[in-house]
């Protein structure tokens, strides 16, 4: 037997392909397939969303069911006079609104919270901060904002939000499992939600025109719809303001310029809030 | 937050990985040819012999070599879809070539003309090389036997 020394040829046991190709291709094919994916699983949940009767929503989100409320509530007298004072603005409102959306019912609640926001939650509760309360100047200024929060409920967009991220996690635990821990579950999860966020921005565009024109219907102007949003817009610093595709909501200035375009066209007066509901909200926060 | 995170480790584990990657390949090319005289075989009786007393002696090389994020975050992309995982090739070549080498530089210490019954076995390092941005590692020890040559035999006859 003979032993002749050669070295082995290279590029047998490793493939000659350059490392970068593959990134794009699997990473460009993996975000497309997600996106594909979320979409259709979100029109599935938004259609099912249909077959849910708004009496059996109020009552499974209801105050012994399901009811979610991450804030104090405060239950001062002051607290319960402006809630009753918010809750019957919203029975107004929901009176303007039209025969098609007689069928819903809204609970109201203040949570005691300075920054200012306001949030529509399965089973027709709305919460307002009392934050918000010190934000807005006038009457018309706060009902903008609980005629944008009706206005995802006559939408039910709390409820299809909620079945989007259902079916999404479940479609991503069923290929990953549960552990949330890998770096490419948190890419994949990342990526679906970033497709869901579109749909988020959209809903709110929704609710911001439908919440505008019952403003009109109800005061028969549009003025004090940007109230809240010029409010916004002081606040944010160029460091808070995160770019549109990762938002929730889109940018507070397109929201201005389209609500402000709606202002202009149907001028009026502003009514002020009431006295009592002003002092009530320039007092201390729970959470200052 | 989460994808700038993801990006600037994608990035590290590109540029250093592949710069890592070209200088082992390099150093493991040069010293093979260093050792290329030394012959590494699978087979299992020595070669026969009569003049000479045959020693024998293990010979171990060892070695761990780690992935980087970049190659293991493609390589479990690829995972979704099936198919040649090309990411991994070049991280195992590497680890066998220098556990080769290490064994083949423990024998020529040894004044080896021969290692025989060379085997090569492969074990993955870091349990937890799934959990979040923790990178995995493989193990290659390659092990056989360097024969040299003792003393000279007494001609029995």
């Amino acid at each position: 037997m003979r032993y002749t020394p050669t070295q082995p040829p290279e590029g047998i046991n490793v493939t000659d392909e350059h490392p970068l190709k593959s990134f794009f291709i699997l990473t460009a094919g993996t975000i497309g397939v997600i996106i594909v994916v979320v979409i259709i699983l979100g029109l599935a949940a938004d259609h099912l969303v249909k077959y849910i009767p708004i009496d059996y929503e109020q009552e499974l989100f209801s105050k012994d069911g399901l009811y979610i409320m991450p804030f104090t509530v405060d239950e001062s007298d002051q607290g319960i006079k402006s809630l009753q004072y918010l809750q019957t603005l919203v029975d107004d409102l929901h009176t303007s609104a039209g025969k098609d959306f007689v069928e819903h019912k809204f609970q109201l609640a203040i949570a005691n919270e300075a920054q200012a926001n306001a949030f529509a939650m399965p089973g027709g509760h709305i919460v307002i901060t009392k934050g918000l309360l010190a934000s807005v100047e006038s009457e018309n200024g706060l009902s903008m904002i609980l005629a944008h929060e009706m206005a995802h409920h006559y939408k039910r967009d709390p409820l299809r939000s909620m079945g989007r991220s259902i079916v999404v996690s479940i479609f991503l635990l069923a290929i990953f499992g549960a552990d949330g821990s890998n770096i490419l579950q948190s890419f994949l999860g990342n990526t679906a939600a970033i497709t869901n966020l579109s749909f988020s921005r959209q809903q709110e565009s929704d609710a911001d025109k439908f919440a505008s024109e019952l403003l009109v219907k109800f005061y028969g102007h549009a003025s004090g719809a940007t109230e809240f949003f010029q409010y916004i817009k002081n606040t944010e610093t160029e460091l808070t303001e995160i770019p549109n595709f990762l938002s929730t909501h889109p940018s507070t200035e397109g929201r201005i310029n389209f609500l402000l375009k709606h202002e202009q066209q149907n001028p009026g007066e502003k009514k002020p809030l009431p006295v009592f509901l002003r002092e009530y909200a320039h007092t201390k926060s729970a959470d200052k | 937050m989460e994808i700038i995170v993801l990006v600037v480790l994608l990035m590290l584990g590109y540029f250093f990985g592949q710069y890592a990657e070209k200088k082992h390949f390099k150093s493991i090319i040069e010293r093979e040819k260093l050792l290329l005289k030394l012959p590494v075989v699978t087979m299992r009786t020595p070669p026969a012999i009569h003049q000479h007393e045959l020693k024998a002696e293990l010979v171990t090389g060892n070695t761990v070599i780690s992935i980087d994020f970049f190659k293991k975050f493609v390589a479990s992309l690829k995972m979704l879809f099936g198919g040649k995982v090309t990411q991994y090739e070049s991280l195992l070549d590497r680890a066998r070539r220098e556990a080769l080498l290490r064994m083949k530089e423990q024998a020529k210490l040894n004044n080896a003309f021969v290692v025989m019954n060379t085997r090569v076995e492969t074990a993955s390092i870091s349990k937890n090389s799934n959990q979040r941005n923790s990178v995995g590692a493989v193990e290659v020890l390659a092990y056989g036997t360097a024969i040299s040559i003792g003393n000279k035999l007494e001609n029995t006859k």
